[in-house]
Protein backbone atom coordinates (compact mmCIF):
# COMPACT_ATOMS: atom_id res chain seq x y z
CA UNK A 1 0.00 0.00 0.00
CA UNK A 2 2.76 2.35 0.91
CA UNK A 3 4.28 1.65 -2.48
CA UNK A 4 1.57 3.76 -4.03
CA UNK A 5 2.51 6.78 -1.92
CA UNK A 6 5.13 9.29 -2.88
CA UNK A 7 8.06 9.61 -0.45
CA UNK A 8 6.79 13.04 0.52
CA UNK A 9 3.31 11.70 1.31
CA UNK A 10 4.84 9.02 3.55
CA UNK A 11 6.67 11.48 5.81
CA UNK A 12 4.07 14.23 5.80
CA UNK A 13 2.61 14.93 9.20
CA UNK A 14 5.29 12.97 11.06
CA UNK A 15 6.71 16.11 12.61
CA UNK A 16 9.34 18.70 11.99
CA UNK A 17 12.81 17.68 10.92
CA UNK A 18 14.22 21.14 11.40
CA UNK A 19 16.19 20.30 14.57
CA UNK A 20 17.65 17.03 13.29
CA UNK A 21 21.14 18.49 13.06
CA UNK A 22 21.07 19.82 16.62
CA UNK A 23 23.01 17.01 18.29
CA UNK A 24 25.55 16.93 15.48
CA UNK A 25 26.08 20.67 15.83
CA UNK A 26 26.42 20.51 19.62
CA UNK A 27 29.01 17.72 19.35
CA UNK A 28 31.13 19.77 16.95
CA UNK A 29 30.65 23.02 18.85
CA UNK A 30 31.71 21.48 22.17
CA UNK A 31 34.64 19.70 20.45
CA UNK A 32 35.84 22.99 18.99
CA UNK A 33 35.72 24.78 22.36
CA UNK A 34 37.49 21.85 24.01
CA UNK A 35 40.59 22.10 21.78
CA UNK A 36 42.08 25.11 23.61
CA UNK A 37 40.46 24.18 26.94
CA UNK A 38 41.92 20.66 27.08
CA UNK A 39 45.38 21.93 26.14
CA UNK A 40 45.11 24.40 29.01
CA UNK A 41 43.92 21.55 31.27
CA UNK A 42 46.93 19.39 30.36
CA UNK A 43 49.31 22.33 30.97
CA UNK A 44 47.63 22.95 34.33
CA UNK A 45 47.90 19.28 35.27
CA UNK A 46 51.63 19.37 34.47
CA UNK A 47 51.98 22.60 36.48
CA UNK A 48 50.17 21.10 39.49
CA UNK A 49 51.99 17.75 39.39
CA UNK A 50 54.40 17.35 42.26
CA UNK A 51 52.94 20.31 44.14
CA UNK A 52 51.16 19.75 47.41
CA UNK A 53 47.87 20.81 48.94
CA UNK A 54 48.78 24.49 49.40
CA UNK A 55 49.99 24.88 45.83
CA UNK A 56 46.84 23.25 44.44
CA UNK A 57 44.55 25.39 46.59
CA UNK A 58 46.44 28.58 45.67
CA UNK A 59 46.15 27.61 42.00
CA UNK A 60 42.40 27.02 42.33
CA UNK A 61 41.89 30.39 44.02
CA UNK A 62 43.31 32.32 41.05
CA UNK A 63 40.22 33.75 39.29
CA UNK A 64 41.66 32.95 35.84
CA UNK A 65 42.15 29.28 36.77
CA UNK A 66 38.78 29.09 38.49
CA UNK A 67 36.88 30.35 35.45
CA UNK A 68 38.77 28.13 33.00
CA UNK A 69 38.43 25.09 35.26
CA UNK A 70 34.68 25.66 35.49
CA UNK A 71 34.54 26.02 31.70
CA UNK A 72 36.61 22.92 31.00
CA UNK A 73 34.51 20.85 33.43
CA UNK A 74 31.20 22.09 32.07
CA UNK A 75 32.09 21.60 28.39
CA UNK A 76 33.82 18.24 29.06
CA UNK A 77 30.77 16.89 30.89
CA UNK A 78 28.46 18.19 28.16
CA UNK A 79 30.64 16.62 25.45
CA UNK A 80 31.06 13.27 27.22
CA UNK A 81 27.36 13.02 27.98
CA UNK A 82 26.66 13.30 24.23
CA UNK A 83 29.52 10.95 23.33
CA UNK A 84 28.55 8.20 25.77
CA UNK A 85 24.94 8.51 24.67
CA UNK A 86 25.95 7.78 21.08
CA UNK A 87 27.96 4.74 22.19
CA UNK A 88 25.05 3.40 24.27
CA UNK A 89 22.58 3.95 21.42
CA UNK A 90 24.91 2.08 19.05
CA UNK A 91 25.31 -1.05 21.18
CA UNK A 92 22.40 -1.30 23.63
CA UNK A 93 18.79 -1.26 22.47
CA UNK A 94 15.39 -1.42 24.12
CA UNK A 95 14.55 -0.65 27.72
CA UNK A 96 18.08 -1.28 28.98
CA UNK A 97 19.46 1.17 26.44
CA UNK A 98 17.01 3.84 27.54
CA UNK A 99 17.90 3.19 31.16
CA UNK A 100 21.62 3.48 30.44
CA UNK A 101 21.10 6.76 28.57
CA UNK A 102 19.27 8.07 31.62
CA UNK A 103 22.00 6.83 33.99
CA UNK A 104 24.61 8.44 31.75
CA UNK A 105 22.88 11.81 32.06
CA UNK A 106 22.50 11.42 35.82
CA UNK A 107 26.17 10.47 36.17
CA UNK A 108 27.36 13.49 34.19
CA UNK A 109 25.08 15.87 36.09
CA UNK A 110 26.19 14.30 39.37
CA UNK A 111 29.87 14.76 38.52
CA UNK A 112 29.20 18.35 37.53
CA UNK A 113 27.37 19.14 40.77
CA UNK A 114 30.02 17.39 42.90
CA UNK A 115 32.81 19.26 41.11
CA UNK A 116 30.96 22.58 41.45
CA UNK A 117 30.41 21.99 45.17
CA UNK A 118 34.08 21.07 45.64
CA UNK A 119 35.32 24.11 43.71
CA UNK A 120 33.02 26.46 45.63
CA UNK A 121 34.02 25.10 49.01
CA UNK A 122 37.70 25.09 47.98
CA UNK A 123 37.60 28.69 46.83
CA UNK A 124 35.27 30.30 49.34
CA UNK A 125 36.16 28.08 52.26
CA UNK A 126 32.63 26.80 52.76
CA UNK A 127 33.05 23.99 55.25
CA UNK A 128 36.60 25.07 56.13
CA UNK A 129 37.35 24.04 59.70
CA UNK A 130 35.01 21.09 59.54
CA UNK A 131 37.91 18.67 59.46
CA UNK B 1 39.02 1.39 11.62
CA UNK B 2 41.58 1.25 14.43
CA UNK B 3 41.50 5.04 14.60
CA UNK B 4 37.74 5.04 15.06
CA UNK B 5 37.79 2.33 17.75
CA UNK B 6 40.56 4.16 19.60
CA UNK B 7 38.53 7.38 19.44
CA UNK B 8 35.67 5.67 21.27
CA UNK B 9 37.93 3.82 23.70
CA UNK B 10 39.82 7.00 24.59
CA UNK B 11 36.51 8.81 25.02
CA UNK B 12 35.34 6.15 27.48
CA UNK B 13 38.68 6.38 29.32
CA UNK B 14 38.31 10.17 29.58
CA UNK B 15 34.78 9.63 30.91
CA UNK B 16 36.38 7.80 33.83
CA UNK B 17 39.07 10.50 33.90
CA UNK B 18 36.42 13.15 34.57
CA UNK B 19 35.45 11.15 37.66
CA UNK B 20 39.10 11.06 38.79
CA UNK B 21 39.38 14.85 38.37
CA UNK B 22 36.16 15.30 40.36
CA UNK B 23 37.57 13.11 43.16
CA UNK B 24 40.76 15.23 43.06
CA UNK B 25 38.71 18.44 43.48
CA UNK B 26 36.61 16.89 46.24
CA UNK B 27 39.73 15.83 48.14
CA UNK B 28 41.19 19.31 47.68
CA UNK B 29 38.02 20.80 49.16
CA UNK B 30 37.92 18.24 51.98
CA UNK B 31 41.27 19.37 53.38
CA UNK B 32 44.97 18.47 53.68
CA UNK B 33 44.47 15.00 55.15
CA UNK B 34 42.14 13.83 52.39
CA UNK B 35 44.35 15.45 49.76
CA UNK B 36 47.44 13.65 51.10
CA UNK B 37 45.56 10.37 50.80
CA UNK B 38 44.62 11.14 47.19
CA UNK B 39 48.23 12.07 46.36
CA UNK B 40 49.56 8.91 47.99
CA UNK B 41 47.34 6.75 45.79
CA UNK B 42 47.70 8.75 42.58
CA UNK B 43 51.49 9.21 42.81
CA UNK B 44 52.07 5.48 43.33
CA UNK B 45 53.30 3.56 40.27
CA UNK B 46 49.74 2.34 39.65
CA UNK B 47 48.39 5.88 40.02
CA UNK B 48 51.00 7.23 37.60
CA UNK B 49 49.95 4.51 35.15
CA UNK B 50 46.37 5.80 35.40
CA UNK B 51 47.53 9.39 34.76
CA UNK B 52 49.71 8.22 31.88
CA UNK B 53 46.77 6.38 30.33
CA UNK B 54 44.51 9.40 30.78
CA UNK B 55 47.04 11.78 29.21
CA UNK B 56 47.51 9.41 26.25
CA UNK B 57 43.71 9.16 25.89
CA UNK B 58 43.43 12.96 26.02
CA UNK B 59 46.10 13.51 23.36
CA UNK B 60 44.64 10.82 21.10
CA UNK B 61 41.02 11.94 21.52
CA UNK B 62 42.12 15.51 20.79
CA UNK B 63 43.92 14.52 17.58
CA UNK B 64 41.12 12.20 16.45
CA UNK B 65 38.56 14.91 17.22
CA UNK B 66 40.45 17.43 15.10
CA UNK B 67 40.55 14.75 12.37
CA UNK B 68 36.75 14.56 12.52
CA UNK B 69 36.46 18.34 12.31
CA UNK B 70 38.73 18.29 9.25
CA UNK B 71 36.43 15.69 7.66
CA UNK B 72 33.38 17.79 8.56
CA UNK B 73 34.94 20.64 6.57
CA UNK B 74 35.03 18.30 3.59
CA UNK B 75 38.77 17.63 3.54
CA UNK B 76 40.76 14.40 3.75
CA UNK B 77 37.86 12.15 2.77
CA UNK B 78 39.62 9.86 0.27
CA UNK B 79 40.45 6.41 1.74
CA UNK B 80 44.16 7.19 1.39
CA UNK B 81 44.10 10.54 3.20
CA UNK B 82 41.64 9.25 5.81
CA UNK B 83 44.10 6.47 6.69
CA UNK B 84 46.95 8.97 6.75
CA UNK B 85 45.00 11.19 9.17
CA UNK B 86 44.36 8.18 11.43
CA UNK B 87 48.05 7.27 11.41
CA UNK B 88 49.08 10.84 12.19
CA UNK B 89 46.59 11.00 15.07
CA UNK B 90 48.22 7.94 16.64
CA UNK B 91 51.73 9.29 15.99
CA UNK B 92 50.76 12.63 17.54
CA UNK B 93 49.30 10.92 20.63
CA UNK B 94 52.42 8.79 21.16
CA UNK B 95 54.87 11.67 20.65
CA UNK B 96 52.85 14.18 22.74
CA UNK B 97 52.38 11.69 25.60
CA UNK B 98 56.09 10.81 25.59
CA UNK B 99 57.10 14.49 25.54
CA UNK B 100 54.60 15.34 28.30
CA UNK B 101 55.94 12.63 30.61
CA UNK B 102 59.58 13.25 29.71
CA UNK B 103 59.10 16.86 30.80
CA UNK B 104 57.33 15.78 34.02
CA UNK B 105 60.19 13.44 34.95
CA UNK B 106 63.05 15.71 33.83
CA UNK B 107 61.63 18.73 35.67
CA UNK B 108 61.40 16.56 38.79
CA UNK B 109 57.65 17.05 39.22
CA UNK B 110 57.06 13.33 39.02
CA UNK B 111 59.30 10.52 40.25
CA UNK B 112 58.91 6.79 40.46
Amino acid sequence: MSGLQTPRKRVEGLGSAKHGAGLWRRERFSALILIPLILWGLCSAAHLAGGGYDAALAWLQQPFNLVLLAAVLAVCLWHMEMGMRVIIEDYVHGTLGGLLVLLNSLFCWGLGLAAAAAVLSGVFGVGAGVH
Amino acid sequence: MLGSILHRASGVALYAGAAVVTVWLTCLAAGPACYAGFLAIMSSPLGLLVWAGLSAAAFYHLAAGVRHLVWDLGHGLTPRSASALATWSIVFAVVATAAFWAWLFISGRVAL
